[in-house]
């Protein structure tokens, strides 16, 4: 009696534990994927990740092992063969269960990336579309995550047209969780789409591995260079913002022609990652110089978008310095309340960053009110805040009547601004009247060379 | 000894079954959520802060309270999150959102507070993501998940702020609960309703407008749950009246051209009923279509082809087809039966072709017998060539044979040469002998308003 006592519950025990394992063995019910095994995933998964995208891409013998959602094997636009069961396919409304993509339940299979993507884009739901891109993102975050994963991504992707911001946060996230792979695929993937890649795959990149960020541009050249730059600064300051910081120095001595345009850059970047009070502080403790005046006159911008009467209070610190003297007129161009504006320049000290202020007053003036910016202009004594006022007023009228700023510009007293003035208002006369602007133009005192600048000609 | 072995087999099979019922029908972490967003942002950047991340760990193993987001129907992504978000986490996940050292995390954490979004916590939600542009996706997605969960309080919150966050609010509303926000819409009576006084009467914004615009709102987010309803709602308002209620079918279209393939898209279209909403809709669809698969879009469209209504999905089909392949357009379009959808098909691909390439253009027009269709041909032809080459565009408009299409083929062309080379146009039209009426025609051109329409 007692023993049968013991045999009952035994097996009582046992099958209770067998209901228990048998509840950890379960498979995501929605998909009717396998979830695959990391080791029965296709031999190419212990490849490097250069070999892994080649053999994804065609360049080498493409993956063969049965998968279970092989329903047609396609060939997709860039060459590459790749079985996927959805391609482009009716999405069937809400009602994503995001419980059977849950990370407990291992590596998202096939099936389930292609769900997910498809929902991530088809979905009616935005909070929806968000959700299930969001639980892509964070598959590649793992370890287990594998080219093949990317590429059936990118693939689901690409023939549901994915949006712009999609691929630019997938490319972002493949550089920073398989820099190795994300790096091999630029060579990989086909030209029309290379350089968008690169740009958004870069600061990824940046973010995780800065050297290999920077090494990477570093071999590009003219304006993909440059605009590489911008993409690589905003990984960097991802990563540290005084790697960033250094690295456009760098580009300082090394005479880089774009530098003021990557400071500035860096100086957005900072300001988004550190808030203002973070980005002033970074740009006041920066070394003097002209790269911290184009970080100044960057962080000069967000402060007066953000609150225009402390901004122009800031500002005064840096009356009499002229290499910070833009900030002035930043200052001006973006604060809405123009009275307020005009006030405080009036009431700045005459410095050089007074009269960049009074140009950005006159520019808004000679957009706006062009009439009433004469008659100020008229009854100001030569100087060279009025020389600043006209060169500010032809900046604003030029777009509206290039005819004029042209004769007005004729006016500035200073030998050298008033050429330059010239030319800028002249742009806009040619773009207007071509016919009418090589008269002026062969009146004018302006150099030969000066016309290719205004009129987009090549002057023998 | 039988009855032994009998026993142990049916504990044995016993067994089994409890391990296949298991595997079966209950899954170990079945209800979790997504540990998802949250798990995730805790994994980069929460857990690492030290007792910031306690709070979070803390909040994570919280049984749910409140009413969470997707407690009234809603299925798929506002799915209850199942852990409710302390006040910690919100300003926790608020910080990572506005301050997350990459996009990845700062998107995280937005998704984070979505999942965790009550209409308890609405508000504290809202003070992290109200430093965005009312116009970026999170602002608009915060603000329909919390119509979605919070119903009218969530819609005319909207009401006393500066932004625009009564539409997508409604928009949400109108996605999970169709009916409450439908009837809550129709018994709206703004000028007798206090809660609308800083629009109508502070801000001076007129009730109509604002009705307008509620009303894009609540069409999408009916369409977001059922196109169907949609539809139908936008048939009750240009029934009943409402001006530019038509165009609103725009934004059921859309919703149906996100979800449904391009195939499915334009059978939509075809279903609805007849009328000029119906004919927007398939218009649209058609140039989806085409841009997707140009013959199966061609197909589709031939059943319209007598249609005169339905000429706009010709034409719609005819310019996109040609900019992939011009000369199968025009094959296409000249094999359709001779009407008004033809000849505007004609004249769109025949426009398209010229802009690619004008001498392949010009042979094929060369080939075509005179009459209806070949007219337009021409029309739409010498319209694109006059930018590159008037004198010989003249020439095409010249030989047009219906007298007012010719006549307005001259003016069009007339009008392109005048902007292009105005001396070269002057000495045309005093050579030409045109009409005076042409010739006034080309000179004085319909002004267009602010939003570049033809003024009347």
């Amino acid at each position: 009696m007692q023993n049968k006592r013991v045999i009952h519950c035994s097996y009582f025990l046992l099958t209770t534990a067998m209901f228990v394992v048998g509840s950890q063995f379960a498979e995501p019910p929605s998909t009717g994927a396998v979830l695959p095994e990391k080791e029965k995933l296709s031999p190419l998964v212990k490849a490097s990740p250069i070999q892994k995208i080649s053999a994804l891409a065609g360049a080498e013998k493409p993956m063969t092992s049965p998968r279970r959602n092989d329903s047609s094997a396609v060939q997709s636009d860039d060459g590459s063969p790749l079985s996927l069961s959805l391609l482009v396919e009716k999405w069937n409304g809400k009602g994503l269960r995001f419980e059977d993509f849950a990370p407990e339940k291992g590596p998202l299979s096939e099936g389930q990336i292609e769900e997910l993507v498809l929902a991530s884009i088809k979905s009616s739901d935005p909070v929806e579309r968000r959700r299930a891109f969001d639980r892509i993102l964070q598959e590649m975050r793992q370890d287990s995550f594998t080219v093949e994963q990317a590429m059936t991504i990118r693939k689901v992707m690409h023939n549901n047209k994915a949006s712009g911001e999609q691929w630019r946060t997938f490319d972002y996230a493949w550089g920073a969780n398989d820099p190795e792979a994300a790096v091999a695929y630029i060579d990989q993937i086909s030209e029309r789409y290379r350089n968008g890649y690169t740009s958004n795959m870069l600061p990824g990149l940046a973010s995780v591995e800065p050297q290999t960020a920077i090494d990477l541009v570093a071999g590009m050249e003219g304006d993909v260079r440059r605009r590489m730059t911008g993409r690589l600064i905003e990984g960097l300051a991802d990563n540290d913002i005084g790697v960033a910081t250094e690295y456009v120095f760098g580009l300082a001595e090394n005479e880089d022609p774009h530098t003021t345009e990557h400071m500035r850059k860096l100086a957005r970047e900072v300001v988004d990652n550190e808030g203002l009070e973070g980005g002033l502080s970074w740009a006041e403790n920066l070394e003097e110089g002209r790269l911290q005046g184009a970080a100044l006159w960057q962080v000069a911008n967000e402060f007066t978008n953000e609150d225009p009467e402390a901004a122009s209070q800031w500002a005064e610190q840096f009356v009499g310095q002229d290499q910070n003297a833009r900030l002035f007129g930043e200052v001006v161009r973006e604060w809405d309340d123009r009275e307020a504006a005009e006030a405080w320049v009036a009431s700045l000290e005459p410095s050089q960053g007074q009269r960049d202020a009074l140009s950005a007053v006159f520019g808004f003036k000679g957009a706006n009110q062009p009439h009433e910016a004469v008659q100020e202009i008229i009854e100001m004594p030569a100087s060279q805040d009025r020389d600043f006022a006209i060169n500010g007023f032809i900046s604003g009228l030029a777009a509206q009547d290039g005819e004029s700023a042209v004769i007005w510009a004729a006016e500035i007293s200073e030998p050298s601004m008033r050429q330059a003035a010239m030319i800028r208002a002249g742009r806009h006369f040619f773009r207007q009247d071509q016919k009418a602007a090589m008269d002026w133009f062969a009146a004018s005192d302006l150099p030969e060379a000066s016309l290719s600048q205004m009129a987009g000609v090549k002057v023998d | 000894m039988k009855n032994n072995l009998l026993l142990h087999g049916l504990w044995i099979l016993a067994a089994i079954l409890s391990f296949a019922i298991g595997a079966k029908f209950f899954p170990a972490n079945q209800g979790v959520d997504v540990a998802g967003p949250v798990g995730e942002v805790g994994k980069s950047g929460l857990a690492d802060r030290g007792e910031k991340g306690e709070a979070v760990e803390g909040a994570l193993g919280a049984t749910p309270a409140g009413k969470p987001v997707g407690d009234n129907g809603q299925s798929g992504a506002l799915q209850p999150l199942l852990r409710k978000l302390s006040g910690g986490d919100i300003e926790i996940l608020g910080e990572q959102f506005r301050k997350g050292t990459n996009p990845i995390e700062r998107r995280m954490a937005f998704t984070a507070l979505l999942a965790g979004l009550t209409a308890e916590n609405a508000l504290q939600v809202r003070k992290q993501i109200e430093h965005m542009d009312h116009r970026s996706a999170e602002f608009r997605e915060f603000h329909y998940a919390w119509g979605a969960v919070g119903g009218a309080e969530a819609v005319m919150f909207g009401a006393d702020t500066e932004e625009d966050d009564m539409s997508p609010a409604l928009t949400g509303w109108a996605s999970a609960d169709p009916e409450a926000a439908l009837a809550w819409f129709n018994n709206l009576d703004m000028e007798n309703n206090a809660g609308f006084d800083a629009l109508l009467k502070d801000r001076k914004i007129p009730a109509a407008g604002l009705t307008g615009h509620l009303m894009r709102g609540l069409v999408q987010g009916l369409a977001d749950a059922n196109p169907d309803t949609a539809s139908r709602f936008v048939q009750d308002m240009v029934a009943s009246g409402h001006e530019g209620a038509e165009g609103m079918i725009h934004i059921v279209a859309g919703a149906v051209m996100r979800s449904d393939s391009p195939a499915e898209a334009a059978l939509w279209s075809e279903g609805l009923p007849e009328g000029k909403m119906r004919d927007m809709a398939m218009h649209r669809m058609a140039g989806h279509f085409a841009r997707s698969d140009p013959e199966a879009a061609a197909s589709w469209a031939e059943n319209f082809s007598r249609e005169p209504s339905s000429a706009g999905v010709i034409g719609e089909v005819g310019h996109n087809w040609a900019t992939r392949d011009a000369q199968a357009a025009v094959d296409w379009l000249d094999s359709l039966p001779a009407g008004n959808g033809q000849n505007i098909g004609m004249h769109r691909a025949m426009n398209q072709w010229a802009e690619r390439d004008p001498t392949a253009a010009s042979e094929y027009l060369s080939t075509m017998a005179a009459s209806d269709s070949k007219d337009a041909a021409v029309r739409g032809f010498s319209s694109r060539l006059a930018w590159e080459n008037p004198q010989a565009a003249m020439s095409w408009a010249e030989s047009i044979g219906s007298d007012e299409q010719r006549k307005n083929a001259i003016i069009g062309v007339g009008r392109a040469w005048s902007k292009r080379d105005a001396d070269g146009a002057a000495e045309w039209m005093v050579a030409s002998g045109v009409s005076e009426d042409v010739q006034q025609a080309i000179l004085n051109p319909p002004k267009r308003d602010d939003n570049g329409r033809q003024r009347r």
